[in-house]
């Protein structure tokens, strides 16, 4: 059983009203008042469902376009490996998907852009569609995760990330810009004069901003215009671009530390770990056998 | 009368919890100058031990410029000093960046040398240093400002004076060049 919340009234109405104005027309009984009102309420959320259908549309269209222009590509929906990726607005719901997707290059860095759907329900209420715009750039090197959400943003963002904040020098920076990082001197770190006086001339109403591991993404709730694009391009390729040197130089030796350590322990490993399907085939694979050469032999022959 | 006590008793509990969370937050950030300066102290010490192979290699091609060496020694050795307080700290090595800017003008006048392999790998170090020190530097004030505008906030500032907590130096860098406007002519 549905509970009725103001996600779902534009549903119910719609439905409630719909069947009323079918019955009264079949049954000739209720026209009248009742009739009348249920027979307007069907068409203005019919009208409603319409409009967000076109809207959604010409949206896409403007998108489309705005790609082609530019020299981008665009499609409706590609598999992005959306699910994979974490941190509030991703992680949640179910039947994520990414919509509306560009692919190009800006001033030298490939982006991709898309609009971010997920269902989402609470408790009893039945699933509401959530939306997010996203864009995305590499990052030059993989980094720890930094969030900045604007001092605008409400309540739901900040409380799903988490409030506490990190202060630095600049009063026009710590106004606009909340800072989340659980390694304070890393923030600060990334956060350097000319990386604050490109957030601060960048800020865009709404739009949060996250490093996290290669790419840097810039990402806000709903279907954004076409025009913010490129403000948003230019938001993210500008901190890509403005990393420190020396945090690009600190985190790539890790990173190539990093490598050089799996590299090992790809070397290292046991043929059994590394043969696909050993672990899983159902065969004796002698594994915990002490060299115990009988035992193989009575396996095989189980198996026969 | 007996309610009174036991709202007075609950008002005193809750400004002595209120003191020694206070009092605890100063000491942590205390702590955290005292880390965030140590950090500094390894990067400086760093940029110091470049200098001598820094200076031998520019002597090989320059041997004749004994003043800029001499001037770069001497502001190493000062710098290198130990018990200098973070201001004191910062005009030693504010003596030491411009003495060796004063070096790397010398060098600029033998192509020889700028090609010189171990010339440019020290260069680079030497560079890389700076910039962490810089950004230890960025990092020590953030936290020497959040401790100073602790202490002097009311009602920290009661807690701040009864265990004398002082305020923290700042480590901050005075290029003259820099703080000079420029002059354009047209």
């Amino acid at each position: 059983m549905h509970r009725f919340s103001a996600r779902n009234i534009l549903g119910w109405v719609a439905g409630v009203s719909g069947l009323v104005a079918v019955a009264g027309f079949y049954l000739g009984n209720l026209w009248g008042p009742v009739g009348v009102i249920a027979v307007i309420a069907a068409a203005v959320s019919g009208g409603l469902w319409i409009y967000q259908q076109v809207e959604k549309f010409r949206h896409a269209q403007q998108l489309r376009e705005f790609a082609l222009l530019n020299g981008w590509t665009y499609a409706e929906g590609a598999q992005l490996g959306v699910s994979r990726l974490t941190g509030f607005p991703f992680g949640l719901g179910s039947k994520r998907r990414a919509e509306d997707v560009i692919r190009g290059s800006y001033r030298g860095l490939d982006f991709v852009s898309y609009t971010y759907v997920f269902e989402h329900r609470v408790g009893d209420e039945r699933a509401a569609e959530q939306v997010f715009t996203v864009a995305q750039v590499p990052a030059p090197t993989r980094l720890r995760r930094l969030e900045l959400v604007p001092e605008d943003a409400g309540s739901r963002v900040l409380g799903a990330l988490g409030a506490a904040d990190i202060d630095l020098e600049s009063a026009e920076f710590n106004r606009q810009w909340r800072v989340l990082c659980d390694d304070r001197r890393y923030a600060i770190d990334f956060l350097d004069p000319r990386m604050m006086e490109h957030l601060i001339a960048g800020h865009l109403l709404g739009v949060a901003v996250r490093v996290d591991g290669d790419s840097i993404m810039a990402w806000s709730a709903g279907r954004a215009d076409v025009r913010d694009l490129a403000r948003r391009l230019g938001l993210i390729v500008g901190v890509a671009e403005r990393v420190p040197a020396h945090v690009v130089r600190t985190y790539s030796e890790l990173d190539a530390q990093r490598r050089a350590w799996e590299a090992e322990r790809e070397a290292n490993a046991p043929s059994w770990a590394k043969t696909p399907g050993a672990l899983t085939s159902r065969r004796y694979t002698g594994i915990g056998a002490q060299g115990d050469s009988s035992q193989d032999e009575d396996g095989a022959r189980r198996d026969r | 009368m007996e309610w009174f006590l036991i709202a007075l008793g609950v008002i005193v509990v809750i400004i002595v919890i209120w003191a020694v969370a206070a009092y605890n937050g100063l000491v942590k950030l205390r702590n955290l100058v005292q880390e965030a300066w140590h950090q500094i102290d390894t990067e400086l010490q760093r940029r110091h031990d470049l200098i001598p192979n820094l200076v031998e290699t520019v002597k090989g091609y320059a041997a004749h410029e004994r003043a800029t060496f001499e001037a770069v020694t001497a502001a190493r050795a000062a710098a290198s000093a130990p018990g200098s307080s973070p201001a004191q700290q910062a005009q030693h090595e504010n003596v030491l960046t411009q003495a060796l800017g004063r070096l790397f003008a010398v060098a600029e006048a033998y192509p020889d040398l700028k090609a010189n392999q171990n010339f440019l790998q020290l260069q680079g170090e030497l560079t890389n240093t700076e910039d962490r020190v810089a950004a230890g530097r960025r990092f020590y004030n953030a936290n020497v400002r959040e401790l100073n505008t602790r202490i002097e906030t009311f009602p920290v500032t009661i807690i701040a004076s009864m265990f004398h907590f002082e305020r923290a130096e700042y480590f901050e860098t005075e290029d003259a060049a820099a703080r000079q406007a420029p002059t354009v002519e047209f």
